[in-house]
C-alpha cells in the first residue's frame, strides 16, 4: 500500500466520520474534507453530497455555502452535468449575492457558460438568471427593460426613492443600465428631484449598433412625454420628439442603420397608433392607427421590412393574435392566428423566425414560426412547454432571449408566541423546505396537530393544498383544480371534526370574474366539491371580508340569524338562489357603514353607531360579532365593539387615541381577528399620520381589561394562532423581478 | 322632376382621360409606370397603411380604369346616373341633398355619405352591412332607388362599348366582368383621401394653423363636448355603431339601422359613425339628413340627443354654452383639407 492508498482511505475515514455525524462537525471542515475528497481522491459525486449537505445544512454559514456553491459547479462541470453546474453557480447570485468572492466567480462562470454555445448546443435550450433582484427595492414598473444587442446591459428605469421612501416625493426617476458581467448599475441621466406633479423616464429602446439610446420621459408639466435619444455613455442627451397632441410615445425598435425609431404613439383619443420617427429631424410617419389597446412589442425585422405586434383578436376580445405590418405601409397580415392567446412576438436576429408566447395549449408555452417576405413558412412549433409568467424582452444579437419573472416568494414559518405569557414572538423556523418559495396560508387543525397550508408546485405550479402532520412531519398532497383569488385569499378552514379542509377560491374559466366560490376538500378521498352551505358572494367591495366555518354556521342557524357581507353600502337582503327567511329568523348584515339587521319583511334596521367599518369578525363559535368602526376620520377615533349576533348589548373594548394633530389620519384598526378559544381579541393600528411608524399588533380580552401590545412584526391577516395559544403559524411573501435569458435554439444551430 | 345629371364635361373629361391614359399610364395622375405596385402620396394625418386585399393591390391602370367607371353614366338605368352623380368631388364627395335621389327620381331612405377616407374603412354603409370595398361598390348599381341595375346588364352595356372592352382586355387580359369591374371601382375608392388639414398641421407642430377658437373648439372636442368617444383616430370615425336617437320620433324607431345587420338588440337605431374630415363640406348631416348646419347638429347633441329605449350611453347633455358651440363649429371646419385621387 503507498502513501497515496494510505492519505486516501484516511481521507475516506475522515469523509464517513463527516458523513454519519456531521451534525457535530463545523461547516468549515465539511468543505475542507470534501475538497480534500475531489481534489486528492478524485471521488468528485462522493464531494459533490458533501458540498450538497453543506449548502442544505448550513445555509447560515454563508460564506461556506457559497463556496460550496462554487465547488459544486465546478464539481458538476467535470462531471459534465451543465444544468446543474448552472443552477448551482445562479444559486450562488440568487441567494448569496452578498458573497463578493463566491458571486464573483459565479457571476464569471455563468457568463463563460453564455459566450461558449457549445453548452447550449449540447443541452438544447438552457436558461440563466442574470439578475436576480432587478427592482432592487425600487418601484419596478411592468414593460419597462431593454437589453442591449450585445446582451451586456440592460436599461431600465431607476426609481430612486426620495422623502418618505416615495419614489414620487423628490426622488428620482432615471435612466439606467445594469452590466450583466459586473452586476452593477450606472446612472445614464441625472434628472432633477421629483415633486408630486413631476415627471419621470419611462420607456426605452437601444440602437441596433449599441451606441445610443431612446427613451420618454414626462416634460416639466407633466403634459406630454418627450422622446429622447442619448448615447450610451449618458451624453449628447437631445429631445428628438416632443408634441402636445400625441401625449404619449415610447420608443420600441430602431432600425439596423439607425435612421428610423419604430414607436407606439397615444394621442388625446386614446387611440394607438404605430409610427416611424426620423433620428435625423424626428418627423413622425404613422404606419397604421390602432384602438384603444397597446400592440405589443413593436418588435422589427432585421431588414426593416416588418414590424410584429400583438394586438386583441377583435373588439372586446382579451385574447391576442400576432399580426405583421410593413415598414412601407403596403401590407398588414394575421401572422398568428389561432383562438388562444398569443403574445409578445420578438424577431429572431437573423429574422428568419418570430418567437411568441402562446397558451394554445392549456398551459402557457415559447412557439417559433419561421418566416419569409412577412408570410408564415409553417405552422408554430413549440420552442418550451409551461414558461409560466415570463414576459419576453427580446433576443441579443448572439440569439439568446431575455425575459423577466415577477417571482413572488412566499413562506410559511413556525414561531413561539404566548398570549398568556409574554407575548413576545420566538425565532421562527420554516415549516416546510419543499418547494421553498411557494408555500403560504397556513391553517392549524382544531386539535392543533395539523396544520394546512397552500403551495403552488408541480409541473405549471399548479395549486395543492398540503397538510402536514406536526408529530410526524408526514406531507399529505392534493392538488385542487381552481385558482386562489389574486386579492384577498384565506387560509383554507378546517371543519371542526378535522376531516374537511373549506376553500374559497376563483372557478376555472372564470378569473376575471371576481365571484369566489367555495369548496370542501375531503382529506380522507381527496375529492373537491362545491359547498353547498356556504353561500358565493361578491366581497371585494365590502369590509374586510370573512366566510363563515362550518361550526360559525351552525351556532348562526341554531340563533335563527343570518349573516351578510354587504358590498359599497348597499343592503342586498336577496340574492338569487337565496333561501327566503323564516318566520323569526333574523338577517344581520355588516356593511362598510356599521352593522344592523333587516327584518323578514325587508326593513333595514341600524344597530349601533354608524361609520366605515374597517373590520369584522365572527366569533369562533359563531355567538358574537366583533368589528372596528370609525366613526368620522377627523375627530373620533377608532373602537372596538362586540355584540352578540342576535343583537343586544353592544361593548366597546377599546378606543384608539386621537390623532395628533387636528386634521390628521386617525390611527386604524386594519383587521380584527378572535382568538381560537374566543377569550381575547387581537387587532393590529396603523398610524396614517405617521408613516415612519410601524404597524402595531394588541390584545384585549373579551371580557374587557387593559388591552397588551404584542410584540410581533407579522401582518395579523397572515397570522395564524394555535388553539393552545402559546404557537403561532404565519407566511411572508416578498415579490422580486428577476431577469433571465434563454438560448441554445434549435435554429442557433442551423446557421441562420 | 329628372335628376341632376353628373356634369357631362366630367364624365367626357374622364373617360377620354382613361382612354388616353390606360396605355399610357395615366398621365393626370403622375405616373409612375404600369403595372408596378403603387407609390402612395399620402396626406399628412393619415396612416401609410391602408388595408388592400391580397387578389385586388393598387395598380396605376386599375385605378384609371376605376376612375374612368365611377363617372360612367351607362352604369344606371337610365343611363342618368353615375356613381359621382350622388358622390360629387365639388360636395366632398357626398351630394348636398338630405336624401340620396336615384333613376327616375326616386328617392332613397338614407343621406348619401362621403366617400372620402372609406379605404380606412372596416364596414360599409350607415349599417355596415358590407364588409369590402369590392362588394360595396357594385351595391348602389343595383338598388332599386339608386342605379336600378342587374351587375349582369351593368357588364352586358361595357361589354358592348369597344374601349370599355379594349381597356379591360389590355388591363385584365378578359372581357369586362363583375369582379374586374368592383375591382376596378373599388381600387379607385381607395385612392380618394382627405388629410393634410390645418388640424394635421396643427398635430404635425405648425402651432399657428388653427386659430384660438379653434383650438378652444378642439379642447371642447377632446374633452367636455366627448366628441372624441367616438370620433377618433385618423379619419375620426370609431367605426362603429351608435344610437344617438336621430331616428327616434314620435315614440318609435323610423329606421332600425345597425339591427337590420346584425340582430342585437342594443343595435336597434344605431348608426354607423361618420367621418368628420370635410365635414364643413358635407351638409346636410345623420344618416337621415335631418340636420342641415353643424350647428344643428351641435344642438341636438348637446341637449342629450333623442333620448330612446336603446340610446347609446355615450350620448348625453352637454352643457354648451353659445361661445362652446361656435368654437365647436370653427374646429371642426379646420378639418377641411386637400382631397387627392388617384395614387
Amino acid at each position: 500500500m503507498n502513501v497515496r492508498a494510505i492519505v486516501g482511505l484516511a481521507g475516506l475515514a475522515l469523509l464517513v466520520a463527516v458523513s454519519t455525524a456531521h451534525g457535530q462537525q463545523k461547516p468549515e471542515d465539511l468543505l475542507q474534507s470534501a475538497r480534500y475528497t475531489e481534489e486528492v481522491q478524485g471521488d468528485l459525486r462522493a464531494a459533490v453530497r458533501v458540498y450538497q449537505s453543506i449548502v442544505r445544512d448550513f445555509p447560515e454559514h454563508r460564506s461556506v455555502a457559497a463556496t460550496a456553491l462554487v465547488r459544486l459547479g465546478r464539481a458538476y462541470e467535470t462531471l459534465g452535468d451543465a444544468e446543474a453546474q448552472q443552477a448551482a453557480y445562479q444559486r450562488v447570485l440568487s441567494d448569496y449575492s452578498d458573497q463578493a468572492q463566491a458571486a464573483a466567480q459565479a457571476r464569471a462562470q455563468l457568463a463563460t457558460l453564455q459566450s461558449d454555445n457549445r453548452v447550449a448546443r449540447r443541452l438544447g435550450i438552457v436558461t440563466r438568471q442574470v439578475w436576480p433582484d432587478a427592482a432592487g427595492g425600487r418601484a419596478g414598473r411592468p414593460d419597462v427593460g431593454s437589453i442591449s444587442p450585445d446582451g451586456r446591459y440592460l436599461a431600465f428605469t431607476d426609481w430612486i426613492a426620495g422623502f418618505g421612501g416615495d419614489p414620487m416625493l423628490r426622488g428620482h426617476a432615471d435612466l439606467a443600465v445594469f452590466d450583466t458581467e459586473t452586476g452593477r448599475s450606472r446612472l445614464l441621466t441625472d434628472r432633477p428631484p421629483q415633486t408630486v406633479s413631476s415627471t419621470y423616464v419611462e420607456s426605452m429602446a437601444w440602437s441596433a449598433d449599441g451606441e445610443r439610446l431612446a427613451y420618454t420621459a414626462w416634460n416639466e408639466g407633466f403634459e406630454h412625454q418627450e422622446l429622447h435619444v442619448l448615447r450610451s455613455d449618458g451624453s449628447d442627451d437631445h429631445i428628438l420628439v416632443a408634441n402636445d397632441q400625441m401625449p404619449n410615445v415610447r420608443p420600441m425598435a430602431w432600425s439596423q442603420d439607425g435612421d428610423f425609431i419604430v414607436s407606439l404613439f397615444q394621442g388625446w383619443d386614446e387611440i394607438r397608433r404605430i409610427g416611424l420617427v426620423s433620428t435625423e429631424d424626428g418627423r413622425v410617419q404613422i404606419l397604421k392607427t390602432l384602438g384603444t389597446h397597446d400592440p405589443w412589442p413593436l418588435s422589427l425585422s432585421p431588414d426593416g421590412k416588418y414590424v410584429v405586434y400583438d394586438y386583441p383578436q377583435a373588439d372586446g376580445e382579451t385574447e391576442h393574435d400576432v399580426f405583421i405590418l410593413a415598414t412601407d405601409g403596403s401590407s398588414e397580415e394575421r401572422l398568428v392566428s389561432h383562438s388562444a392567446d398569443d403574445e409578445r412576438p420578438f424577431w429572431t436576429p437573423d429574422g428568419g423566425r418570430v418567437v411568441f408566447l402562446s397558451d394554445r395549449s392549456g398551459r402557457r408555452g415559447l412557439y417559433s414560426l419561421e418566416v419569409r417576405d412577412g408570410r408564415p413558412a409553417g405552422d408554430p412549433e413549440l420552442v418550451r412547454p409551461d414558461v409560466g409568467p415570463m414576459v419576453t424582452l427580446g433576443f441579443s444579437r448572439t440569439g439568446a432571449l431575455y425575459y423577466r419573472l415577477q417571482v413572488n416568494v412566499r413562506d410559511v414559518h413556525v414561531a413561539e408566541l404566548d398570549l398568556n405569557g409574554a407575548a413576545t414572538l420566538s425565532e421562527s423556523t420554516l415549516l416546510t423546505e419543499r418547494f421553498e418559495g411557494t408555500n403560504g396560508y397556513p391553517s392549524w387543525s382544531p386539535d392543533g396537530r395539523r396544520i394546512a397550508y397552500f403551495s403552488h408546485r408541480g409541473q405549471g405550479l399548479g395549486l395543492h393544498v398540503v397538510v402536514k402532520t406536526l408529530d410526524t412531519g408526514e406531507e399529505n398532497n392534493f392538488a385542487i383544480p381552481f385558482a386562489l383569488p389574486r386579492q384577498g385569499a384565506h387560509s383554507p378552514e378546517w371543519s371542526a371534526d378535522g376531516r374537511h379542509l373549506l376553500i374559497e377560491g376563483i372557478g376555472i374559466g372564470v378569473v376575471d370574474d371576481p365571484r369566489r366560490v367555495s369548496y370542501r376538500l375531503d382529506l380522507e378521498t381527496g375529492e373537491v366539491a362545491r359547498e353547498p352551505f356556504l353561500r358565493d358572494y361578491v366581497g371585494r367591495d365590502g369590509p374586510n371580508h370573512s366566510f363563515a366555518t362550518a361550526a360559525q354556521s351552525e351556532a348562526l342557524r341554531a340563533a335563527g340569524v343570518r349573516m351578510l357581507p354587504a358590498p359599497k353600502n348597499e343592503i342586498r337582503v336577496f340574492r338569487d338562489g337565496d333561501e327566503p327567511l323564516r318566520p323569526g329568523e333574523k338577517l344581520m348584515w355588516v356593511s362598510n357603514a356599521g352593522v344592523g339587521r333587516v327584518s323578514p319583511g325587508g326593513d333595514v334596521e341600524n344597530i349601533g353607531p354608524t361609520g366605515h367599518v374597517h373590520t369584522w369578525a365572527l366569533s369562533p363559535d359563531g355567538t358574537q360579532l366583533a368589528w372596528a368602526i370609525a366613526q368620522d376620520t377627523i375627530l373620533q377615533s377608532n373602537r372596538l365593539l362586540i355584540m352578540p349576533v342576535t343583537g343586544g348589548a353592544i361593548r366597546e373594548l377599546t378606543r384608539l387615541p386621537r390623532p395628533p394633530e387636528l386634521g390628521d389620519q386617525p390611527p386604524e384598526i386594519v383587521t380584527v381577528k378572535w382568538t381560537p378559544d374566543g377569550k381575547s381579541l387581537l387587532y393590529d393600528v396603523r398610524w396614517p399620520a405617521e408613516p415612519a411608524r410601524e404597524p402595531e399588533l394588541w390584545q384585549v380580552g373579551v371580557e374587557g381589561g387593559t388591552p397588551e401590545r404584542l410584540d410581533v412584526s407579522v401582518e395579523l391577516t397572515r397570522l395564524r394562532l394555535h388553539p393552545d395559544r402559546k404557537r403561532v403559524a404565519f407566511w411572508t411573501q416578498e415579490a422580486r423581478t428577476e431577469i433571465w435569458l434563454m438560448e441554445g435554439f434549435s435554429w442557433q444551430d442551423s446557421g441562420r | 322632376m329628372r335628376p341632376e345629371r353628373a356634369r357631362p364635361g366630367v364624365l367626357r373629361t374622364g373617360w377620354s382621360r382613361i382612354l388616353l391614359a390606360v396605355p399610357a399610364c395615366a398621365a393626370w395622375l403622375g405616373a409612375v409606370g404600369c403595372f408596378q405596385p403603387v407609390q402612395r402620396p399620402v396626406p399628412s394625418g393619415l396612416d401609410l397603411y391602408m388595408p388592400v386585399p391580397a387578389e385586388n393591390p393598387l395598380r396605376q391602370d386599375v385605378v384609371a380604369l376605376g376612375r374612368a367607371l365611377f363617372f360612367e353614366q351607362a352604369l344606371s338605368r337610365d343611363s342618368s346616373l353615375a356613381c359621382a352623380s350622388c358622390h360629387r368631388p365639388s360636395e366632398g364627395f357626398s351630394d348636398g341633398r338630405r336624401l340620396s335621389q336615384g333613376v327616375f327620381g326616386r328617392q332613397g331612405a338614407r343621406n348619401v355619405p362621403t366617400i372620402l377616407n372609406r379605404g380606412y374603412g372596416r364596414s360599409f354603409f350607415w349599417d355596415g352591412r358590407i364588409s369590402t370595398l369590392e362588394e360595396q361598390v357594385l351595391q348602389p348599381i343595383m338598388a332599386a332607388d339608386e342605379m336600378d341595375m342587374s351587375v349582369e346588364e351593368a357588364v352586358e352595356r361595357l361589354r358592348r362599348n369597344p374601349e370599355y372592352v379594349a381597356a379591360f382586355r389590355r388591363i385584365f387580359e378578359r372581357m369586362p366582368n363583375e369582379k374586374d369591374l368592383a375591382r376596378s371601382l373599388a381600387s379607385y375608392v381607395r385612392t380618394l383621401r382627405t388629410g393634410d388639414s390645418r388640424f394635421d398641421r396643427f398635430v404635425d407642430g405648425d402651432r399657428g394653423a388653427l386659430s384660438e377658437l379653434e383650438v378652444r373648439g378642439q379642447q371642447l372636442f377632446q374633452g367636455k363636448a366627448r366628441c372624441v368617444r367616438c370620433h377618433m383616430g385618423a379619419t375620426f370615425t370609431d367605426e362603429r355603431f351608435h344610437n344617438t336617437g336621430v331616428a327616434w320620433r314620435e315614440g318609435e324607431l323610423h329606421d332600425l339601422g345597425r339591427y337590420t345587420v346584425s340582430g342585437a338588440e342594443a343595435d336597434r337605431g344605431a348608426f354607423k359613425t361618420p367621418t368628420l374630415r370635410q365635414v364643413a363640406k358635407t351638409a346636410p348631416y345623420m344618416h337621415d339628413g335631418s340636420l342641415a348646419t353643424l350647428e344643428a347638429v351641435l344642438d341636438f347633441y348637446d341637449g342629450g340627443g333623442n333620448d330612446n329605449p336603446y340610446q347609446d350611453p355615450l350620448i348625453r347633455s352637454l352643457g354648451l354654452d353659445e361661445d362652446e358651440r361656435a368654437a365647436l363649429v370653427a374646429f371642426l371646419g379646420s378639418l377641411t383639407g386637400v382631397v387627392r385621387e388617384g395614387i
